[in-house]
């Protein structure tokens, strides 16, 4: 989907600022994976706070369900991390 | 045991305790808000779920000048970090719901809040007054209302809004309250 397809061909841009918008279009998906691993990082935070309440909740009142909920909690941190790592690999090649 | 953890009202929950148990004290009953209360936060998981299926092919497909703005690579890790983050959301609500509970044992009521973070708990010898009340229209079609338990003590009033049929809750409270005055178990 072209979002410039119904433009009148009078203003459609020439050759050399094709070359600059396709310069800046190339750009898009390593911003992407930029904002992407910045997001993960705090999210990464947010990963690790909600393994140590998880552990409060789990001292303060015991449930037959105490280690899938801890369990959930450590897989949910490691696949942040995961994310991250793919996320800088994919940026370095 | 996968709808058993979705109850709402459970008469002596097996393999259950909290911190400052007496040894010889025992959970009657466990109580936790209904299960309406977590509709809307499924909802915003529902979207977060589906969102993706419709916006990465769009974004797969969205060009300027001929050029793809997003290659597969960046929408790939998107797609990731989207699912984890949804992910995250739902276990997280889950969990606040699951651990937001009120205990009623032999000796004191017990409400536990915010995730285990505030704690408040009355011997039952100062229960004076249980009632319960129905809220609204949504209340009176899916029967969910309030329950308040009058205290001697420096906590005043209990409150526990949201629960599944409040009247019984409220009958099986002060049936049990009565019982143990009675018994002389405090």
């Amino acid at each position: 989907m072209d979002i410039f397809s119904n433009a009148p061909e009078i203003i459609k841009p020439n050759y050399p600022i094709d070359t600059e918008i396709g310069k800046i279009v190339g750009l898009v998906p390593t911003v992407t994976e930029i904002v992407v691993l910045v997001l993960t990082l705090f999210y990464l935070f947010f990963a690790f706070l909600l393994t140590r309440r998880v552990k409060i909740m789990n001292t303060n009142f015991k449930t037959p369900l105490a280690p899938v909920f801890s369990l959930l909690a450590f897989t949910n941190l490691i696949a942040s991390l995961a994310i991250i790592a793919i996320t800088l690999l994919t940026l370095i090649k | 045991m996968a709808i058993g953890i979705f109850k709402t009202f459970i008469k002596r929950p097996a393999n259950t305790d909290y911190q400052g148990r007496d040894s010889d004290e025992t959970i009657e009953i466990l109580l936790r808000k209904s299960l309406y209360t977590l509709f809307p936060k499924f909802l915003m998981a529902f979207f977060l779920f589906v969102a993706p299926l419709f916006l990465i092919p769009f974004l797969a497909k969205a060009t300027v000048y001929k050029v793809h703005i997003f290659d597969g690579p960046s929408l790939f890790i998107f797609a990731l970090f989207f699912y984890l983050f949804a992910v995250g959301f739902v276990f997280e609500v889950f969990l606040y719901w699951y651990f937001e509970v009120f205990l009623v044992t032999s000796k004191k009521i017990v409400d536990i809040n915010k995730g285990c973070r505030s704690i408040s708990e009355t011997p039952i010898i100062n229960i004076q007054d249980i009632n319960s009340k129905i809220h609204g229209s949504i209340g009176e079609i899916l029967n969910i209302g309030s329950i308040f338990i009058q205290t001697a003590g420096k906590t005043t009033e209990f409150e526990i809004n949201m629960i599944d049929n409040p009247s019984v809750v409220r009958d099986a409270i002060s049936d049990l309250v009565t019982k143990e005055k009675r018994n002389g178990h405090i």
